[in-house]
C-alpha cells in the first residue's frame, strides 16, 4: 500500500501547504439527494492458496448505516452493501481443459462474499483468467488478470541468507543489519513487502501498528533494520523492534493489483483511480506470497537492556527461563520488548505446569529501575491452546541481580504466583 | 523634494558629459546619432510614447517603452528638441553641439492628486496608431498598484481582470486566456521564459511591482518572434536604474518586506537596480508565539544596464526566487532520529542582452538560462522527490525600417531540459526517473507593411525544428489594421500557433502550485492551434478607449494528464486531446484623469474532446466581467475598486464512495479501507456564479520622502464563492460541504521611496 499511501502523504502534504494558502471558510453542510450506484469488485486470485474469493458490493450513494462501516477482515464477512444473488464464474482461458470446468461458479457463501471450490480454477504462472459476473438485474461486470509467479525469493541478513518460505526463523540485528531482498519471477508486476508482528499466541497481530507494508518497482531492494514507517502509519513506527517476532511475507503482484494499490481518486476531480474492470469499480488482480519468520534482536544500548536467567518458583511451577530485554530507547522511561525461553508454566485445566514459549516474544516498560512486562500466552485447554492466560511481571531493576514478582493478572484481580530471581547472563 | 532633484526637475534636462560622448557613432562629421532616454521628473520612471521633435530638421521620433530613443543623422550644431505626448508637460529642451548622449527629465501633466493615477496611458494609444498587433493590453506599474488585492501590487492578479482571462479562483495566479490551458502562456520578464512565475503555490506572483518598467500582455494573435506557446504572451520588463542618484523604495506589506535600491554606477553610464523581498510571517510567529511557522519565501531581482557608446546597450538581468517550507514529520520525542518534511521551489534566470543600431537597422543578441526546482522530500533519506526544468536560449534578431516596411527576422536555439526522479534512499529504490529534452531551432520572419496610411498589414512566419520528434513546424501569421477614421481601427489576424513543451498539471484541480513541464519527442506531439481574430478599436477621446475583439482557437494534440501511467514507461503520462473556444472580448477603458480604470466583458465557451469524450475544460466560463476604477477619494487619497463577476464554473459532480480496501497477502483478506470518492462524467456541473468586491485606500506623503500608506479589503462584502465542495456518503442522507474563496481579508502596507 506504500504506493497509495505516499499518495495519501502528499495529499497531506497538499493539504498543509493549502492550510498555509488557504484561509479559506467552510461552507455550510448540506443535504443532497441520495448518489448513483456503482458496483465494487475485489478480488484477489492466489495460486498459492486453496480458495479463491470475490467480494461484490455497491458503493455508498448515502444510504448506509454509518454503524455499518465498521467491518473488516473480509472474508469471513460480507461487505457493507453486498450484492446478492449474482452468479459469479472465473475462467482459465489458457487451460481450457481445466479439471474445475471451464468456468467455474463461485458460490455465495455469505451476502456478497462469493467462493470457489478448492483448488479452482487451476491456475499456473503466465495463465489468463477472466473474471465474469451476471448481475441479477442482467448486467454483467468483466475483468482479467494473468497469473502471477514467484520463482523465488530470497532475504539476506548480516549472517546468512534465507529463501522466502523457508521454517527457518532469520535473526536479525535492527540496529546495525540491513536486509537485501532477490526476487525472481517471470510473470509479475510489482513486489509487496509486507511485515506483521506474531502476537502472544503466534498468531499474526490484527493492530494496525504492528504492520508496515511496501511496495517495490524492482526485483532487489534493500530495507535497513533502522526503517520508519512514515508512510503508511506516519506515526515513525519502526517497522521492527528488537525482542519482537514478526512474519515477513514477500509477495509477487500483477499489474492489475499495482495500479489498484497505487492510485486513488482526487477528493476534488473524482479521477486518479486507474480501473481495469468492465461495469464495475475495484480490482480483480493476482498476487503470490511467500512468508519468512523474523526474530528481531538489536544493539545493547542500555544496562537494563541484556539477557537475564530467570530462576524460582511460581505457581509451583519451578521456572527456569531466559529473559532478552531490548528497549526501544534509551531512556528513563522506555518501552521494552523481549524474548522468553526456556522452562515456563502455562496455565491448564489441571493448574499450573511447565511450558516452554519457543522465543515468546512479550512487551513492556521501565520507568527509572521499575519495570513491568505483560506476558500474553495461551492457556491449554482440552481444546487445546486458547487464548486467555496474562501474566504480570514486576520488579525493580538492578544491574546484577534482581527480584520479579509474578502474577496472573485476570478478570478478578492480580494474583500473586510467586517472585523469581533475574541475574543477567 | 531635495534641492538636488528640484533643480533636475526645474532644469529637465541633463547632458550626460561622459567621455564616450565624443566616440565616433558611424555618423559622418556632419552628423552625429544622439541617444536620449525620457524619464519622469519626479520619480524617474521611463516615460514611453514621448514624441521628441528635432526643431531645426523637423526629424520626429518616439521614446519606447524604456523612455529611449534615437536621434539619427541630426547636425552636429546646437539643436531644439520639442518634447510632447498627453499627460506630458509639453517642453522644449537644448541639445548642445557634439552631443550624442541625452537624458531629458519632463513633468506629467495629468498630476492632479498623485502621482498614483496620473500617467496616461500612450503605449496603447501609440500602439494603435503604429501597429497591426489586435489583442494587446499595456499596463504600467502605477495602474497595476492602484489595483486592491492581498498584500502588494500583483502583476498576474490585475492581468486576470483583463478580458479574455479566467482566473479560476481567488487562490490561483494562473490564467486561462481565451480558452487555452495556463500552460499556454509564455511569462517574460526582460525576454526571459519563466516556467512557473508563482510564490505560495500560484498565489502570488513572483514579480516585484516596483522593479517593473511595463507589463505587455497579448491575449492572441502574438507576433512570430514568440517562441513556443499557443495562447498569449505576457511580456513583463523590468526598469533601468535610475542614472542620477541613488533611489530606495521599500514596502512594508500583509504578505512581505521588500526593498528596491537603484542608481548609476559611479565612473560609467551604466545603472543599477536590485530589489529583494521575503515573507515574514515565519519571523513574526515565531517571534511572539510558541509555534513554529516554517514557510516562507523570497526573492532577488537584479538589472544592470550599460549604455553603449556606440548607441547600443546591454543589460544583465537576474532573478532568483524561492519558496521553502519545513515541518516536523517525526518529532524527536518519539526516540528516533527525527525526520522533517520539507519542500522547496522557485525560479533562478539569467539573461544578458546586447542591442545595437546601425543606420536604419538594428541587431539584438539574447542569451537567456532559466531555471526552475522543486523538491519535496521526507528527510533524511526517506522519500525524495525532485523536478527540475531548465532552458538555455539564445536568440538573434536583426531588424530594419525599410520605406513603408518594418522588417524583422530572427533564430532562436532553446534546448529544454525536464527531469523527474522520486526515489526512496533507505530502501535504494527509484519510483520516478524520467527526462524530456527537446532542443527547439527556430526561425522568423515578420514584416509590417503600411500600406497606406490607413491600412496596416503584418506577414510574418514561425518554423521550429524539434529534435526527437523529426518535424519542422511552419506557422504563417497574418495581422492587418485599417483605420475607417484616425480613431477608428478594425483589426484582424489569423495564424497557426505551435507550443512543443506541455504541462501534465491536472488542469481540472482547482488549485496548483505549478506545472510539471515535458517535452515533445517521439511520442509526446508538438500541440497546434489555428487562431483568428477579428475586431475594432476606437478612441473617441484621447483618454477613453473602447475595443470589441471575436476570436476562433482550435486545439490539436493537446495533452491531459494519463493517471494511469506507468512509472517505468515514458510516453504514457497523457491522453491527446483536441477542442476549440471561441468568444468575445470588450474592454472600455479610461486612460487618464482623475477617473481611470477599465470595464472588461469577455464572453468564451471552450470544449475539449478526448477520443468520443467531450466536455468544458474546468476555465469554461460564460461571463465574466471586471470592473477597475481609481477615482480621488477624500482626505486626499486615492480609492481603488474592484468589482468582479463569473459566470458559474464547470466541476466533477461526485456521486458516491467507494471502499478502496487494503489487501492483506498474509491473511489473504481485505482488512481495512480508505472511503474514495467516485465521480460522474467530467466537469458535468457548474459552481455557484462568482462575484467579489475589493477597495483599497491610499495616500502619499511627504515630498522627499514619499510614504505611501494603503489599506486594502478584499472581498468587501463577504461573498462565499465556492472553492470547492465535499462530500459525504457515508450516513443518511448524503450531505456536501466544502470550502469557499477568500473570505472578507483586510491587509495595511507602507510603501516608503526616496
Amino acid at each position: 500500500m506504500a504506493a497509495r499511501a505516499i499518495g495519501y502523504r502528499l495529499s497531506a502534504i497538499g493539504a498543509v501547504l493549502a492550510a498555509i494558502t488557504l484561509p479559506a471558510c467552510e461552507l455550510e453542510e448540506v443535504a443532497i439527494p441520495s448518489g448513483e450506484e456503482v458496483l465494487i469488485v475485489h478480488a484477489v486470485m492466489r495460486p498459492d492458496q486453496q480458495r479463491q474469493f470475490v467480494l461484490l458490493e455497491s458503493s455508498w450513494r448515502g444510504e448506509v448505516d454509518p454503524a455499518d462501516l465498521d467491518r473488516f477482515d473480509l472474508p469471513p464477512n460480507s461487505p457493507q452493501l453486498p450484492v446478492e444473488g449474482a452468479v459469479v464464474t472465473v475462467s482459465n482461458v489458457d487451460f481450457p481443459g481445466d479439471p474445475c470446468g471451464s468456468a467455474v461458479v463461485f458460490d455465495e457463501n455469505a451476502p456478497g462474499l462469493y467462493q470457489g471450490p478448492g483448488n479452482c480454477p487451476t491456475m499456473g504462472p503466465g495463465d489468463q483468467l477472466e473474471l465474469q459476473i451476471l448481475l441479477p438485474n442482467g448486467d454483467v461486470i468483466r475483468g482479467t488478470t494473468e497469473v502471477v509467479g514467484l520463482d523465488s525469493a530470497w532475504v539476506r541478513g548480516a549472517l546468512d541468507s534465507l529463501p522466502f518460505g523457508s521454517l527457518d526463523s532469520l535473526i536479525f540485528n535492527r540496529d546495525s543489519d540491513t536486509l537485501q531482498f532477490a526476487v525472481y519471477s517471470s510473470h509479475g508486476r510489482l513486489v509487496e513487502l509486507q511485515f506483521n508482528r506474531l502476537d502472544y499466541y503466534g498468531n499474526l497481530s490484527t493492530s494496525e501498528f504492528d504492520r508496515s507494508s511496501f511496495l517495490a518497482d524492482t526485483n532487489d531492494f534493500i530495507m535497513p533494520g533502522t526503517t520508519l514507517d512514515l508512510l503508511d502509519r506516519g506515526e515513525g513506527d519502526e517497522v521492527v523492534r528488537a525482542g519482537r517476532r514478526y512474519v515477513m511475507t514477500v509477495a509477487m503482484t500483477d499489474a492489475n493489483y499495482f495500479d489498484f494499490v497505487r492510485s486513488q481518486n482526487n477528493e476534488l476531480t473524482g479521477r486518479g483511480f486507474i480501473n481495469h474492470l468492465e461495469g464495475a469499480v475495484g480490482v480483480f488482480g493476482s498476487i503470490v506470497a511467500s512468508p519468512l519468520t523474523v526474530d528481531a534482536v538489536g544493539d545493547a544500548k542500555d544496562p537494563r537492556e541484556g539477557t537475564y536467567r530467570l530462576t524460582g518458583v511460581a505457581a509451583g511451577v519451578t521456572v527456569d527461563a531466559t529473559l532478552s530485554m531490548y528497549l526501544r530507547q534509551a531512556t528513563d522511561s522506555a518501552d521494552l520488548s523481549a524474548f522468553l525461553r526456556g522452562v515456563w508454566l502455562q496455565e491448564t485445566e489441571q493448574g499450573w505446569m511447565p511450558w516452554d514459549p519457543r522465543g515468546l516474544s512479550v512487551d513492556g516498560g521501565f520507568v527509572g529501575p521499575t519495570f513491568e512486562i505483560v506476558v500474553e500466552q495461551p492457556m491449554l485447554t482440552d481444546r487445546g491452546e486458547r487464548p486467555g492466560t496474562t501474566l504480570l511481571l514486576t520488579g525493580t531493576w538492578a544491574a546484577d541481580s534482581f527480584q520479579v514478582a509474578v502474577k496472573d493478572n485476570g478478570v478478578f484481580g492480580a494474583l500473586d504466583l510467586g517472585a523469581l530471581t533475574a541475574v543477567k547472563q | 523634494m531635495t534641492p538636488r532633484f528640484a533643480a533636475l526637475a526645474s532644469l529637465r534636462i541633463i547632458p550626460i558629459l561622459a567621455g564616450f560622448c565624443l566616440v565616433g557613432t558611424g555618423a559622418s562629421a556632419q552628423t552625429r546619432d544622439v541617444a536620449g532616454r525620457v524619464l519622469a521628473a519626479d520619480d524617474s520612471t521611463a516615460l514611453p510614447g514621448v514624441r521628441i521633435t528635432v526643431l531645426e530638421t523637423g526629424l520626429q521620433v518616439s521614446s519606447d517603452a524604456e523612455g529611449s530613443f534615437t536621434l539619427r543623422g541630426v547636425p552636429t550644431s546646437a539643436l531644439r528638441l520639442a518634447l510632447e505626448r498627453v499627460g506630458v508637460r509639453q517642453d522644449t529642451v537644448d541639445l548642445p553641439a557634439g552631443i550624442t548622449t541625452i537624458t531629458v527629465y519632463v513633468g506629467v501633466t495629468a498630476v492632479q492628486i498623485r502621482p498614483l493615477i496620473t500617467t496616461a496611458e500612450s503605449p496603447n494609444r501609440e500602439r494603435f496608431e503604429a501597429e497591426a498587433q489586435p489583442s494587446t493590453v499595456t499596463l504600467q506599474p502605477r495602474e497595476i498598484s492602484a489595483v486592491p488585492t492581498i498584500g502588494e501590487p500583483d502583476v498576474l492578479r490585475v492581468v486576470q481582470l483583463l478580458p479574455g482571462t479566467v482566473a479560476k479562483n481567488d487562490f490561483t495566479s494562473t490564467l486561462n486566456v481565451r480558452g487555452g490551458e495556463s500552460d499556454q502562456n509564455l511569462v517574460l520578464l526582460d525576454g526571459i521564459t519563466l516556467f512557473n512565475p508563482y510564490h505560495v503555490g500560484g498565489m502570488f506572483s513572483t514579480f516585484d511591482n516596483a522593479a517593473i518598467n511595463t507589463v505587455d500582455f497579448t491575449a492572441g494573435a502574438f507576433s512570430a518572434a514568440y517562441p513556443g506557446r499557443l495562447s498569449s504572451v505576457l511580456d513583463v520588463s523590468l526598469r533601468q536604474g535610475r542614472n542620477d542618484r541613488i533611489g530606495i523604495n521599500a514596502m512594508l506589506s500583509g504578505l512581505s518586506a521588500k526593498l528596491l535600491v537603484e542608481g548609476p554606477i559611479p565612473g560609467t553610464a551604466a545603472t543599477f537596480m536590485i530589489g529583494g523581498r521575503r515573507s515574514y510571517a515565519d519571523r513574526w510567529v515565531d517571534a511572539f508565539t510558541d509555534e513554529s511557522f516554517l514557510y516562507y519565501f523570497g526573492d532577488l531581482t537584479a538589472k544592470l544596464s550599460l549604455p553603449l557608446p556606440t548607441d547600443g546597450v546591454i543589460s544583465l538581468v537576474g532573478y532568483a526566487g524561492r519558496d521553502v517550507g519545513s515541518t516536523p514529520w517525526l518529532s524527536e520525542s518519539s526516540g528516533q532520529e527525527p525526520v522533517d518534511l520539507e519542500f522547496d521551489w522557485g525560479n533562478t534566470v539569467a539573461g544578458l542582452y546586447f542591442e545595437q543600431p546601425i543606420g536604419n537597422w538594428w541587431v539584438s543578441q539574447r542569451v537567456n538560462v532559466t531555471r526552475f526546482t522543486t523538491g519535496i522530500g521526507l528527510v533524511p533519506d526517506v522519500f525524495d522527490a525532485r523536478n527540475k526544468t531548465t532552458l538555455w536560449s539564445a536568440a538573434t534578431n536583426v531588424g530594419a525600417q525599410l520605406g513603408t516596411h518594418r522588417v524583422q527576422v530572427g533564430g532562436s536555439l532553446e534546448p529544454y531540459t525536464f527531469t523527474y526522479r522520486a526515489e526512496r534512499p533507505q530502501l535504494e529504490t527509484v519510483v520516478l526517473d524520467q527526462a524530456w529534452a527537446p532542443t527547439v531551432w527556430g526561425v522568423y520572419a515578420e514584416d509590417q507593411w503600411n500600406v497606406a496610411p490607413w491600412l496596416f498589414v503584418r506577414p510574418g512566419i514561425r518554423g521550429e525544428y524539434v529534435e526527437g520528434t523529426g518535424r519542422m513546424t511552419w506557422a504563417p501569421r497574418l495581422s492587418a489594421k485599417a483605420f475607417v477614421t484616425e480613431n477608428f481601427a478594425i483589426n484582424g489576424s489569423i495564424g497557426r500557433f505551435y507550443q512543443p513543451i506541455h504541462s501534465i498539471r491536472d488542469q481540472e484541480l482547482p488549485v496548483s502550485f505549478f506545472e510539471f513541464w515535458i517535452g515533445a519527442d517521439s511520442v509526446t506531439p508538438i500541440g497546434r492551434s489555428d487562431q483568428g481574430v477579428l475586431g475594432v478599436e476606437v478612441w473617441p477621446r484621447d483618454d477613453w478607449s473602447f475595443s470589441v475583439e471575436g476570436y476562433t482557437k482550435s486545439y490539436e494534440d493537446i495533452v491531459m494528464r494519463d493517471r494511469a501511467d506507468d512509472p517505468k514507461v515514458q510516453g504514457d503520462e497523457f491522453f491527446i486531446t483536441r477542442g476549440y473556444s471561441w468568444g468575445v472580448d470588450v474592454l472600455v477603458r479610461k486612460h487618464f484623469g482623475p477617473l481611470t480604470g477599465w470595464v472588461a466583458y469577455s464572453y468564451a465557451k471552450s470544449l475539449r474532446r478526448l477520443g468520443s469524450l467531450s466536455f468544458a475544460p474546468g476555465h469554461d466560463r460564460r461571463h465574466t466581467v471586471d470592473v477597475v476604477l481609481q477615482t480621488p477619494g477624500p482626505f486626499g487619497s486615492q480609492l481603488g475598486l474592484r468589482w468582479g463577476y463569473g459566470s458559474p464554473l464547470p466541476y466533477t459532480g461526485i456521486i458516491g464512495s467507494w471502499p478502496h480496501r487494503r489487501y492483506n497477502s498474509q491473511e489473504n483478506q481485505f482488512d481495512d479501507f480508505e472511503s474514495e470518492v467516485l465521480s460522474a462524467s467530467i466537469n458535468d456541473q457548474r459552481f455557484p456564479p462568482y462575484h467579489r468586491l475589493d477597495a483599497s485606500i491610499r495616500w502619499e506623503l511627504g515630498t522627499n520622502v514619499k510614504w505611501r500608506p494603503f489599506f486594502q479589503v478584499v472581498n468587501v462584502y463577504n461573498r462565499q464563492n465556492v472553492f470547492f465542495y465535499t462530500y459525504d456518503f457515508t450516513g443518511t442522507p448524503a450531505r456536501r460541504g466544502g470550502f469557499s474563496q477568500l473570505p472578507i481579508v483586510p491587509t495595511l502596507g507602507v510603501e516608503v521611496e526616496w
